[in-house]
C-alpha cells in the first residue's frame, strides 16, 4: 500500500451506475444485496444477520441478530433458526480426519420475534454462550403485515477453543443453504485469517484485530473502499486458523498444523501486530498476503493485498510498486500499445491508459486511469476498485455465479 | 437476560402443557425498541448427524497436504499428512504454477495445479522473487499414492518425491479411512 498524495477528484461512481454504464459484461452478476439479504422490494421484507463477536477462541457470550425491513407493510415476524452443536474433525463419521469440521451432536430450535405494530423496520436477537467448540448455524425468516417472507442464507461460525488446533475454525461460512442443501465450495472464494508468530500466543488479541479487519472490509456500507467486499460477501467464505504463520516481509512459513488448514484455502492473510510492509503473492487465488493490524486502515490494507493475491493484480501507484499480473485480467502493462490493446479488447477506453509516473520518476508501467480514486493505487478510505481492477473483482464473483471462483 | 428467562419459562411451559411448541411469552419485552415485541424460544429438537453433515461431507475428498520447501529449482517434502479437504479448483499450468501428480504403479491417480508463490509484491519495494519459499498444496487422493511428482513451470523438469511412508503411516492410525481400505482390496 501507498500513499499518494494526490487531490480527490470526486466521488467513485455507486456501484449499480457503475456495472450498467462501464462494464456491461458484468451486468448480469447479481445484485450486491446477495450479502446478506434477499428480496427487497415487491413487498417482501429485506433482512440482514450477523452474530457478534465473529469468533473468539475463548467461551463467550454469542448474539446473532437480525434486521428486517418493509416500508409498505412493515414487519410481523422475525424468526431466527439456530443449530447448536459440538465441532468435530469428522473421523468419526468416515475415519479420514476433516480440516473443514463436522458437528456432532446438533439440536436445532428458533427464537421468534412477533411485533403487533408491524413496525417498517425491527430487529430480532438471540444471545447464547454456546461454549467451546461450539458450531453454530442461523438463517433468518421475516414476515411482513402482508404475509410475505424472506429468508437469509444460513451462516455456519464457531465459538470457543477448537476440538484440534489443526482445524480451519468458521468466522463466516456458508454451509449449506437455508433448507439444508449443500453449497459447493467452488461457488465461494474460501479466505483464512491467521496469526503471525509476532502475536506471541495472544490468540484473543489476534481474533479482536481480525474482527476488526473483517468489520471494516466485509460489513462496512459507509466507506467506499468496502463497498465491493460488502455487497457481495454472499460469495466468501471467511476463517479462522491457528498460530503457525512466521511473516516478516515477504519471507513466511506456516507449521504443519497451519498449512493443513490453509491447503485448500483460496487465499491466506496473515495478520501481524508487528510493523512491517506488507507483501503478497501475486496470484488470483490460492496465495497469500499479510496484513498490519496495527495500523488504522488495516481493513483497506486487506483489500488492497487481496487485490494482489486473490486477484492477481498489481500495483497502479509510483514509482516502487509491484507492477505485474496472474490470472486472465490485468491493470497493469509493460507499454502503452499493451495497454491500449487490452483495453480495445475488454471494453475500456484506450485513452484512460496513462504511464504510471510521477514529477520526477517514470516506470515504464502503464494503466488505466478513470480519474477516481482507485483501491490498487490511492491508499484512502476513498478508494474503490475502479476500472480494470474492478473488472477483474466482479469478474470473479461472476465466476463464483458461475459455479466455480477459480 | 431476557432471554436465558424466556427459555427457562420456556422449559416449565412444555413440562406442563407437553407440547412441542413452546410459547414463552416476554411480552412487551424491555428493550431498547420503540415497538413492543413478543419474544418465544423453540425447545430444541436434536439434528440428525448425517442430515446435519451430509452437505459437508459430500464435498470433501481425502487429500495429501504436502508442505514443500523450495530452493531454486530443488524441491523438499517437509510433511505430508492426509486429510478430507474441498477439492481444489484446477488451474491452467502456465507461468508462475507449479504441477503436482499423484502416482500409484506408475498410473497417474490425480493432478493438481496450485500458484508457485515465487513472484510476491511488497509494498515500497516493488517486486520480491522469492528462490527460496514454502508451498503448501493439497491434492486428492482417492487411493494410496507412492510418488508424488512436482514441476516447477511448464518448462521445468519433473522431481519425484516418494510418499510411501506417508501412507504407510496414515493407514496404520486410520485404517478406516476409505482411502485405506480401497488399498487393502476391501472396496474398488
Amino acid at each position: 500500500m501507498k500513499l499518494v498524495a494526490t487531490s480527490v477528484r470526486g466521488p467513485a461512481p455507486a456501484l449499480v451506475a457503475d456495472r450498467l454504464g462501464r462494464f456491461p459484461r458484468i451486468t448480469g452478476l447479481l445484485l450486491p444485496a446477495i450479502a446478506v439479504q434477499l428480496i427487497v422490494g415487491c413487498g417482501f421484507p429485506a433482512v440482514t444477520a450477523k452474530h457478534d463477536p465473529l469468533y473468539r477462541a475463548s467461551s463467550h457470550t454469542s448474539t446473532i441478530s437480525a434486521t428486517a425491513k418493509q416500508s409498505e407493510d412493515g414487519i410481523s415476524k422475525i424468526t431466527i433458526h439456530v443449530t447448536k452443536g459440538t465441532m468435530t474433525d469428522c473421523s468419526s463419521m468416515g475415519g479420514t480426519p476433516s480440516v473443514i469440521p463436522c458437528r456432532s451432536g446438533s439440536v436445532t430450535f428458533t427464537h421468534d420475534c412477533s411485533f403487533p405494530t408491524n413496525p417498517a423496520e425491527a430487529t430480532c436477537s438471540y444471545s447464547e454462550d454456546f461454549g467451546n467448540q461450539g458450531m453454530i448455524s442461523y438463517h433468518v425468516e421475516a414476515e411482513s403485515g402482508a404475509g410475505k417472507k424472506s429468508t437469509s442464507q444460513e451462516i455456519t461460525f464457531a465459538t470457543g477453543y477448537p476440538p484440534t488446533a489443526w482445524i480451519a475454525r468458521p468466522i463466516w461460512w456458508h454451509r449449506a443453504d437455508a433448507t439444508g442443501a449443500e453449497i459447493p465450495t467452488s461457488e465461494k472464494i474460501d479466505l483464512c485469517f491467521v496469526p503471525d508468530a509476532d502475536y506471541s500466543g495472544l490468540y484473543s488479541t489476534f481474533t479482536g484485530d481480525a474482527q476488526k479487519i473483517i468489520d471494516g472490509s466485509f460489513f462496512n456500507s459507509s466507506q467506499q473502499f468496502a463497498k465491493v467486499y460488502t455487497s457481495y460477501r454472499g460469495y466468501f467464505n471467511l476463517w479462522a486458523g491457528p498460530f503457525g504463520a512466521d511473516a516478516e516481509g515477504c519471507s513466511r512459513t506456516v507449521n504443519s498444523d497451519l498449512a493443513l488448514v490453509i491447503a485448500p484455502m483460496d487465499g491466506t492473510a496473515i495478520v501481524h501486530s508487528n510493523s512491517f510492509r506488507d507483501c503478497a503473492t501475486i496470484t488470483a487465488g490460492g496465495g497469500k498476503g499479510s496484513v498490519y493490524a496495527g495500523a488504522s486502515d488495516s481493513d483497506w490494507i486487506l483489500m488492497h493485498e487481496s487485490g494482489h493475491f486473490l486477484h492477481g493484480q498489481g500495483d497502479e501507484y509510483c514509482c516502487d510498486g509491484g507492477y505485474a499480473n496472474a490470472g486472465s485480467c490485468k491493470n497493469v502493462f509493460s507499454s502503452e500499445s499493451d495497454c491500449r490493446s487490452y483495453s480495445s479488447t475488454n471494453g475500456f477506453d484506450p485513452d484512460d491508459c496513462v504511464e504510471i509516473k510521477n514529477a520526477t520518476t517514470s516506470t515504464g508501467k502503464w494503466r488505466s486511469d478513470n480519474g477516481q480514486l482507485e483501491t490498487m493505487r490511492d491508499r484512502t478510505d476513498d478508494s474503490d476498485w475502479q476500472n480494470m481492477s474492478r473488472a477483474c473483482v466482479l469478474a470473479r464473483f461472476k465466476n463464483c455465479a458461475s459455479g466455480s471462483c477459480y | 437476560m431476557k432471554t436465558r428467562n424466556s427459555r427457562a419459562v420456556a422449559e416449565t411451559f412444555f413440562l406442563l402443557v407437553g407440547s412441542w411448541v413452546v410459547l414463552v411469552e416476554a411480552g412487551c419485552a424491555s428493550t431498547s425498541a420503540e415497538y413492543p415485541i413478543t419474544e418465544r424460544t423453540s425447545k430444541p429438537l436434536p439434528v440428525s448427524s448425517i442430515d446435519d453433515n451430509g452437505p459437508v461431507l459430500r464435498q470433501l475428498v481425502p487429500s495429501l497436504v504436502l508442505t514443500l520447501h523450495i530452493r531454486e529449482q530443488r524441491v523438499e517434502l517437509t510433511e505430508g499428512v492426509v486429510r478430507l479437504t474441498p477439492p481444489v479448483s484446477g488451474r491452467r499450468f502456465e507461468e508462475g504454477t507449479m504441477r503436482l501428480q499423484g502416482w500409484r504403479d506408475g498410473q497417474l491417480i490425480s493432478t493438481l495445479v496450485v500458484p508457485d508463490e515465487r513472484l510476491n509484491v511488497q509494498e515500497g519495494k516493488g517486486l520480491v522473487v522469492l528462490d527460496e519459499r514454502q508451498v503448501v498444496a493439497a491434492l486428492a487422493v482417492p487411493v494410496r499414492l507412492d510418488t508424488v511428482t512436482v514441476q516447477l513451470g511448464p518448462e521445468q523438469p519433473e522431481q519425484k518425491l516418494d510418499v510411501r511412508t506417508i501412507f504407510e503411516g496414515f493407514c496404520k492410525e486410520f485404517p478406516r479411512s476409505i482411502v485405506c481400505r480401497r488399498n487393502s482390496g476391501h472396496e474398488k
